[in-house]
């Protein structure tokens, strides 16, 4: 071995003499062939290891994973909705007839943003009037509206002394204004709607039992109806929201903890939210922000399945795609900036719920995964049996079958709520075509998203998305 | 008002419709679809010859049993995991302690939270009609009472 040191210029002097130079260069050459025998080694263990690695092994827990994460969640979502059903749902009686006696009615402030809702607006606000609550007061805020939305909030204010108006003379976003609503209302209690959504006029009372009940209670997340049915996609969205978000929501209720309150329809309580700080207004999903941060600082939360919302939803592909890509981005967004938050002890009720939303993810990515590796060797792999490779195996029965099972199971739960409006039970049929539409749907905004959350600039502030209401058009104002 | 349930497929462009009439008659081929090996494995177990090849085809009765053996412990555990996160949850209720509610939330905390003038609150809380103005970081530079 050649000793280097010894024959070693002065330090950081470039080299004057011929030997010296040659002692560098012999330096040089000596370091250039340890570095070649040092990497050729870990290039050789390298290869080692990866021809040591099981990839088969590995190839079938992905795939198993992508097959039976999606079937025990169904089965996980199952029981703990009809546990919940059997335990607390069925018990309360109906929602219109065994409206909740309460020991007493705390004033409410019902929070209504509103941006561009001039065709909304007025429905929104006359259906609120509704309500079969005694003491209760409206607060509209216009957020920097372009349209007359204003305009006919003004006019309502006059015809209606329960409502006030507050307008931000610049557009902020919904969580700002969501925060100027809590700043100018005295009461402690905040139920909070969208411009376009309907409350059900039993809705409040339901809400305030579990205030009452809980004084560490931050919020009660309602149960969002859709209005919109005129498309497939509206079909398929209406058995959405019970066999997935309703059914979800349940099993979560029993757990204990939520992922997320639905935005469009949510009750806190102003104690609460002052303790963590309002809305994040650079969140594009506030609903999932606030339930987080409410959660994370031991504020519970509960569903309550009574308090129902009649909401307008996308019927198009394209307002499908945003609506899914802002609620997986939100979703994603949450994860990166509490994930440090949730790995503390107090958090560790949030561990599933965390781990869930990250399987999610992970098996999103894995799915696109397997479908562009099913796809390529689907194509070269010409010597297969045709007609058995369309033939679904049993594990792809067993997959269809529980969904067909999920979807009745719920629907069935839910149905009691839509019993004035015709039943659900034959939007049954249109839910064949969930797996294909949604699924695909999204898998691609959940791995849209992730990636948009992820490259988001820090402290951006979120702004108002309009989608598609479906494909009534005409005019609501009323006006 | 409009009613609460807009079902109004009438409304829908002529593609739209074509494709929602295209999509429910595909739909029942989808069910079939969905359907057929259920069918198929019924027939079988009522005349082993019939559709037996069928069978074969969906991966066997022995493999069926295998996975409904896997498929039934499965269900089984994850429905005696919330038995005993039932029961963890009734028995920790019980034993928890009742807290105390927190005091509402005054304006005076308002104020010094949003960084308003504790008067000014007062004066709009109680109005109809409040302009908000707002810098360009989003703090409330202005209430304003109408």
């Amino acid at each position: 071995m050649i000793d280097h040191t010894a024959v070693l210029p002065p330090a950081r002097k470039l080299p004057a003499t011929a030997d010296e130079w040659h002692a560098w260069l012999d330096l040089l050459a000596g370091l250039t062939e340890a570095v070649r025998l040092k990497t050729s080694f870990l290039w050789g263990g390298l290869e080692d290891l990866i021809w040591q690695i099981p990839w088969l092994a590995i190839g079938d827990g992905i795939s198993g994973f992508i097959f039976y994460y999606p079937l025990a969640m169904a089965y996980v979502w199952m029981m703990g909705a009809i546990l919940y059903h059997v335990l607390w749902e069925r018990r309360d009686g109906d929602t219109f007839d065994d409206l909740p006696k309460l020991a007493e009615y705390p004033p409410v402030s019902i929070l209504v943003p509103c941006h561009n809702e001039a065709e909304n607006i007025r429905e929104t606000i006359e259906y609120l009037l509704r309500q079969r609550y005694p003491d209760f007061e409206i607060v509209a805020i216009n957020d920097g509206s372009r349209d007359n939305t204003l305009a006919i909030l003004k006019r309502l204010a006059e015809q209606y002394p329960q409502l006030r108006v507050v307008h931000l003379e610049s557009n902020q976003g919904k969580a700002m204004a969501l925060r100027a609503g809590a700043l100018l209302t005295r009461n402690e209690f905040l139920v909070c709607i969208d411009g376009d959504a309907l409350l059900g006029a039993e809705a409040i009372p339901w809400m305030m039992r579990h205030f009452l009940d809980n004084p560490r209670l931050g919020a009660v997340t309602g149960n969002p109806r859709i209005r919109t049915r005129s498309t497939l996609l509206g079909k398929i969205q209406v058995g959405e929201f019970s066999a997935i978000v309703g059914m979800i929501k349940r099993a979560q209720r029993l757990y204990g903890r939520l992922f997320t309150v639905s935005g469009v329809i949510a009750a806190f309580r102003k104690s609460a939210l002052h303790s963590v700080g309002y809305w994040s207004n650079d969140m594009v999903t506030e609903d999932i922000d606030i339930s987080w941060k409410l959660q994370l600082n031991g504020w519970s939360i509960r569903f309550e399945p009574h308090a129902l919302c009649w909401v307008l939803m996308p019927e198009t592909l394209k307002g499908l795609w945003r609506q899914r890509l802002r609620w997986s981005q939100g979703g994603a967004e949450v994860l990166l900036r509490y994930s440090r938050e949730v790995l503390r002890w107090p958090a560790r009720r949030m561990w599933p719920i965390y781990l869930e939303c990250l399987a999610s993810i992970v098996w999103s990515y894995l799915m696109v995964l397997a479908l562009a590796i099913w796809s390529i060797s689907e194509a070269f792999d010409l010597q297969r049996d045709v007609i058995s490779g369309f033939i679904p195996g049993w594990t792809g029965t067993l997959l269809s079958v529980t969904c067909l099972l999920q979807f009745a199971v719920s629907l069935a739960i839910d149905s009691r709520y839509e019993e004035k409006t015709g039943g659900i039970g034959r939007y049954y049929y249109w839910m064949i075509w969930y797996p294909l539409v949604y699924w695909i749907n999204n898998v691609a905004t959940t791995v849209v998203g992730f990636f948009k959350a992820v490259s988001k600039e820090q402290g951006q502030r979120a702004v108002w998305v309009t989608l598609d209401r479906g494909v009534l058009k005409r005019d609501r104002t009323g006006d | 008002m409009t009613e609460l349930v807009i079902n109004a497929p009438h409304l829908q462009t002529h593609g739209q419709r074509f494709g929602a009439g295209a999509l429910a008659l595909f739909g029942w081929m989808l069910w079939c679809y969905f359907l057929f090996p259920l069918v198929s494995l019924g027939c079988w177990l009522w005349n082993d010859e019939l559709c037996s090849q069928w069978v074969n085809m969906a991966g066997g009765y022995l493999n069926l049993r295998e996975m409904l053996a896997v498929y039934l412990h499965a269900v089984a555990a994850i429905g005696g995991g919330w038995c005993i996160w039932l029961a963890y949850g009734t028995l920790r209720g019980l034993l928890r302690r009742r807290l105390a509610p927190l005091p509402p939330v005054g304006s005076a905390a308002l104020s010094q939270r949003f960084g308003v003038d504790h008067d000014q609150l007062q004066v709009c809380q109680e109005s109809r009609f409040v302009a908000v103005h707002y810098d360009s970081r989003g703090a409330i530079v202005g209430l304003e009472p109408v």
